[in-house]
């Protein structure tokens, strides 16, 4: 893909929207395939997992930093929502937007505490946050039901309208995954999705252009923490019972070995990774006692076969390939650069003589 | 018109080593001042302080007549000060354009949440930054890369790219650590005519540098640094006869400035 | 206040203390070697507890020779964890190290649930069940004898790393395999030998653990990251700050559990985690180390 040239000679390089456009199309798609209420019961655990995905990336594909929290405020979100649902009456609606404040502000608090710190120690801290909440969802009785969970959380509901039927319920995780997918490519593609991806590339570079990591940092962390609200919150709602064993320290394992496996810090990478974990789910419903021998088996393999990810060694593979395609090309004479390349000679002609010397 | 870069006073110690010691030295604006120095004479560690990477012990370092606060690298890219690295420091997994158009971002304002919304300003901001990224580099040569990743390029031209990063930001002050460093010498000319291209733009650029012979070839002023402190300045000629310098350089001996520049 | 009740707190928190310090000295030695953090340290403790248990119980296994098959059996994953993470060349970063250790933490743990079956296992103390009278509180004997293992698991790595040829490279190592190189010794070679010390140090904490609980497949993830916070406590890859952070963190939660908050008693680990990275990050007796950018 080499661009365009517009009106004014300036090449114009399309933007790489295609992999946006995948995650959203398949949002739209998987109901057309199947629609039973099982499937549909899939597909909306599949839209959870996107966009919880779509938060790690944030931070784990694009900052570049892993973050072992997220299963943690996936829980919190999830408590928060249920918690104000069945123990303050709150209406659902207002329930699905205290949820990720509240997750914001918590995993603001932990990147403020941690954001400072190398790689490996910063995913050791969001480690501990993770399992200081877990651990919390298990012994705050009073308030979370303890290891028996929390019960009786209502379906969702706008005004009267109730979202009881699986369509009814998938339609709302699907509308707000793909709104979250937007903004995450927005993200990702704008100037502070640049910076952050340069910030990972070289830092003192990063520092000279006047990129601010800490607050960079930050937001993408406090980002990650408002998609796992959101879909904490939905997880309440759909499966209208939470325990804490759903977000234990394998699933926060489970997600960055998901997001990493198919591919993290491109826009392909969470939906690849739902999928993946979809079909866990699915696979682990009839050979629990197989599946982490397995999984652990896929993941080191998956880590040492492809360590950008399927989705990032693919990718890699296909811009080397164009990149030789184009070199070879501009060799046989089809060069496009423009006319203003040779525009080099700005030194004056008598240091050129004495550099010739 | 901007006064350029103004460096006064500065000192840094590492423990018990005394690394600069009272450095005083100004790189006006439109000229190139070099900094040269035998090996652990303080280049780097200069460059550091200047660019807020190394906080000083002492003295103040100004653009255009505002101090900058200490330390904080960060805040010189607001200042219009710009640097590049001894050691390549380009943004891989980015393409040259990308690469460059962070340098133009600096420049603007507007806030991280409106970049998720990504509204009419944001990309009006975005597609300034990516023409102005344009234009350098078809002014130097790299218009045909600009697609291409940087960790593709041959590593004069990623130097290059990290140059024209720098300009991207519109500096009034450029600060070079070293940019022959690691190059062939057939790409000295191609630097030099970068760097005098900055000065021409009125940009006051400090060149710290090793090799000699660029640093005689384009420099107005050369400063001489030795063991932390400035050991003499003036303008290549005088600065080539000076017996200290040779000194500085090899040692004490019957040697001419002639094989420092050969 | 109830000085009965308080040494009765203390010895505990000693006891469980002890073997959180073993799993701490482990992580120590890995980080110092690779740089990276192993999350199997945890699993050799379960491996080593729970195969010299099952050997015990189902087999009859005398308990000396159970612990000893049991330490064999932890030193070879040890190995085979190393080969896992290096063998194939392609992992060269702490960061993605760490990841595949995660991945081969969830092997060890899944294949463990497979041969146990889920059942748990118990583990008598090589020194009988006799109880010792200690200032009018009584404990187990094992008690001693797990404080005794990490004092001297700490003391013969302590020598170790500083008076031998393999011990000094180790240390040197710290993740900088160029300095390895003028040693002429091989990353690999230096890495194999961190993980059989490290399981065999894990395999030791299982074998003093199994007497005072029972143990079962998933009995060593938790565990592993207490001995983590334990060991960032004292400073990551300082076997005396191991020992320190360890015993602790041990009396810490033993005093939570004695005074009434026993359900929060397993948070405190990780509270102590969060507020020694956010306040300390080298640890109480870490040397200077980079661990802020």
């Amino acid at each position: 893909m080499r661009g365009r040239r517009d009106a004014a000679g300036v090449v114009r390089r399309r933007r790489k929207a295609w992999e946006l456009w995948i995650t959203i199309g398949l949002l739209v798609v998987l109901p057309l395939i199947s629609a039973t209420d099982y499937s549909l019961h899939i597909w909306t655990r599949m839209a959870i997992f996107l966009i919880l995905l779509t938060g790690l990336n944030l931070i784990q594909g694009v900052a570049g930093m892993t973050s072992l929290a997220q299963a943690g405020f996936f829980g919190l979100g999830a408590y928060a929502a249920g918690i104000s649902a069945v123990r303050y009456d709150l209406p659902p609606l207002a329930a699905l937007v205290v949820a990720p404040v509240v997750v914001t502000l918590v995993a603001l608090l932990v990147g403020v505490l941690s954001m400072r710190l190398k790689e490996i120690y910063f995913t050791m801290a969001t480690l501990g946050a993770g399992f200081v909440l877990f651990l919390l969802f298990g012994r705050m009785v009073e308030l979370t039901g303890g290891p028996n969970g929390l019960v009786g959380i209502p379906p969702f509901s706008i005004g009267g309208l109730e979202f009881t039927e699986p369509i009814m319920r998938y339609a709302l995780v699907a509308v707000l995954a793909a709104l979250g997918a937007v903004v995450a490519h927005n993200l990702l593609v704008s100037r502070t999705g640049r910076a952050l991806r340069a910030y990972g590339a070289s830092e003192p570079a990063a520092l000279a252009v006047g990129a601010s990591p800490f607050r960079l940092r930050l937001l993408a962390f406090g980002l990650s923490g408002f998609y796992a609200g959101v879909a904490g919150a939905l997880e309440a709602f759909d499966a209208r019972f939470i325990s804490p064993s759903t977000f234990d320290f394998m699933t926060a394992v489970l997600l960055v070995v998901a997001l990493v496996v198919s591919g993290a810090g491109r826009m392909v990478g969470p939906i690849l990774g739902a999928l993946l974990l979809t079909g866990i789910e699915v696979f682990a419903a009839d050979y629990a006692d197989y599946e982490p021998l397995i999984m652990g088996v896929i993941f080191l393999v998956a880590v040492q076969l492809f360590p950008r990810g399927v989705a990032g060694e693919l990718a890699a593979r296909w811009e080397d390939r164009r990149e030789r395609a184009q070199r070879s090309g501009e060799s046989l004479g089809d060069s496009s650069a423009p006319a203003g390349t040779t525009r080099t000679d700005v030194g004056t002609p008598a240091m050129t003589e004495e550099l010739r010397r | 018109m901007s006064t350029g870069l103004e460096i006064s006073g500065v000192s840094k110690a590492y423990g018990g080593l005394q690394v600069l010691r009272d450095v005083t030295l100004s790189a006006p604006a439109g000229s190139i001042t070099a900094v040269i120095g035998p090996n652990g004479a303080g280049k780097s560690t200069l460059a550091n302080v200047i660019s807020g990477f190394v906080t000083q012990d002492a003295g103040t370092v100004a653009v255009d007549g505002t101090t900058l606060p200490p330390g904080r690298a960060m805040t010189r890219a607001s200042r219009r000060l710009g640097r590049t690295f001894q050691n390549l420091e380009v943004f891989t997994g980015m393409t040259v354009l990308q690469n460059v158009a962070m340098g133009a971002y600096s420049r603007q304002r507007g806030g991280h949440l409106a970049d998720l919304v990504r509204g009419p300003r944001a990309r009006r901001d975005e597609r300034a930054a990516d023409e102005a990224a344009w234009a350098l580099l078809d002014r130097f040569g790299l218009g045909g890369r600009a697609d291409s990743l940087v960790e593709s390029l041959p590593f004069g031209e990623a130097k290059l790219v990290e140059m024209v990063r720098v300009l991207a930001m519109e500096p009034e002050v450029v600060v070079l650590d070293e940019p022959a460093a690691g190059l062939p010498p057939a790409s000295a000319l191609p630097l030099a005519r970068t760097i005098a291209g900055m000065a021409a733009d009125g940009i006051g650029v400090l060149l710290i540098e090793h090799n000699m012979k660029l640093v005689m070839s384009i420099s107005e002023h050369v400063v001489v640094l030795d063991q932390g402190q400035v050991l003499t300045e003036g303008t290549p000629a005088q600065v080539q006869q000076d017996s200290r310098v040779i000194e500085a350089y090899l040692g004490p001996g019957p040697t001419t400035t002639e094989e420092l520049t050969r | 206040m109830d000085t009965g009740l308080l040494i009765q707190v203390i010895l505990s928190g000693l006891s469980v203390g002890a073997i959180y310090a073993l799993v701490a000295v482990g992580f120590g030695v890995i980080f110092n070697a690779t740089g990276a953090i192993n999350f199997v340290q945890g699993e050799y403790v379960m491996v080593g507890g729970l195969s010299a248990a099952m050997l015990y119980e189902a087999w009859d296994v005398p308990v000396l020779v159970a612990i000893v098959a049991a330490v064999a059996v932890t030193v070879l994953l040890g190995v085979l964890t190393e080969f896992g993470l290096l063998g194939f060349g392609r992992l060269r970063t702490p960061a993605s190290i760490t990841i595949a250790t995660i991945a081969i933490a969830v092997i060890v743990k899944g294949s463990a649930m497979l041969i146990s079956d889920r059942d748990t296992y118990a583990l008598p103390s090589v020194l009988g069940t006799d109880s010792l009278q200690v200032l009018g509180a009584s404990t187990s004997r094992q008690t001693v004898l797990n404080l005794l293992l990490a004092v001297a698991a700490v003391a013969a790595l302590t020598l170790f790393f500083q008076c031998t040829k393999l011990g000094t490279t180790l240390r040197a190592a710290a993740g900088d395999s160029e300095t390895l190189q003028t040693f002429g010794v091989s990353y690999r070679t230096t890495a194999r030998w961190a993980f059989v010390i490290a399981a065999a140090l894990g395999a030791l904490a299982g074998a003093g653990l199994a007497p005072l609980t029972v143990m079962s497949f998933d009995s060593g993830t938790l565990l592993g990251l207490k001995g983590f916070a334990a060991a960032m406590l004292g400073g990551l890859g300082n076997p005396r700050g191991a020992l320190a952070g360890g015993l602790l963190l041990g009396i810490a939660e033993a005093v939570m559990s004695g005074y009434g908050a026993a359900a929060y008693a397993d948070v405190v680990a990780f509270v102590v985690l969060l507020a020694i990275l956010t306040l300390r990050p080298t640890g109480m007796f870490g040397t200077a180390r980079a661990v802020r950018t």
